[in-house]
């Protein structure tokens, strides 16, 4: 299983939904993705890790990079994720108090500004 | 029953994810229950994403990993023939990783997937981590368990 990208907007937001693994292999390709949307002029996004099977620390810097693009623009990144073994990861990180996390992303959308 | 691997692998970052596959599988396939094998899998992604990431540019370009079970405890040496670790990293300081920070956040999930690590240097060349961890089983695991 590699990685998947796909991106929609809804609701006046970017949903990036990622799918299967994001590791030191594939973590480039999500920079990418997320460098590409904030160079788009798209700085309100929302990652949606529901199908996302793994997720490493390499991982975990491209989010935290991608964080720091968007603010830069005084934009936000919001995270959809209910699985268990992935939020652990952020809880042991200490990225629970960096990412807003909600369960869907309808919830997300409505809780954005 | 103990059960021993070794791999050689490329230092190459492909090399990361079919290190892990192959490890998860084995211990799946052992009977090691599926969230046991996923965080040891964890851990080892880590260890070898150091490998790939900071003994970069070297004249070396492969490592090993050693992985065992004996008994309920699993045992996973990474090794590779870079520099080693800097002596502040085997005195165990730890290492400030600030919210903003898009590294550094690796030894973390090691040590927090794993019940003890360890980090040496090898005598001659190279790094050395190992870690280890208590295993649980399957009800239908293929290994008799003690």
């Amino acid at each position: 299983m590699d990685l998947s990208l796909s991106t929609r907007t809804e609701g006046g937001r970017t949903i990036v939904e990622v799918g299967g693994e994001i590791d030191v292999y594939t973590a480039p390709k999500l920079r990418e993705q997320l460098v590409e949307l904030v160079n788009e002029g798209q700085f309100h996004l929302i990652v949606d890790m529901e199908a996302v099977d793994f997720l490493d620390s390499t991982g975990l810097g491209v989010l935290v990079g991608g964080l720091k693009r968007v603010r830069a623009h005084e934009g936000s990144l919001q995270l959809v994720c209910t699985q268990e073994r992935i939020l652990k990861i952020f809880r042991i990180t200490g990225l629970t108090k960096v990412f807003p996390i909600h369960p869907s992303v309808a919830v997300a959308i409505a809780s954005s500004d | 029953m103990d059960m021993r691997w070794t791999v050689h692998l490329p230092r190459d970052a492909a090399s990361v994810p079919m290190a892990r596959r192959l490890l998860v599988g084995a211990m799946e396939t052992a009977g090691v229950d599926r969230e046991v094998a996923m965080e040891i899998g964890l851990a080892l992604s880590e260890a070898c994403a150091n490998v790939v990431e900071h003994a970069r540019g070297g004249p070396y370009s492969e490592y090993q990993i050693r992985a065992g079970i004996t008994g309920d405890c699993c045992r996973v040496e990474i090794i590779d023939g870079g520099p080693g670790f800097p002596p502040d990293r085997l005195r165990g300081s730890a290492v400030a990783v600030g919210p903003g920070a898009e590294n550094g956040r690796g030894l973390m999930l090691i040590r927090a997937m794993t019940d003890h690590v360890q980090l040496s240097n090898h005598p001659r060349r190279g790094a050395v981590l190992r870690f280890e961890k208590t295993l649980r089983w399957r009800k239908d695991a293929l290994v008799p368990v003690s």
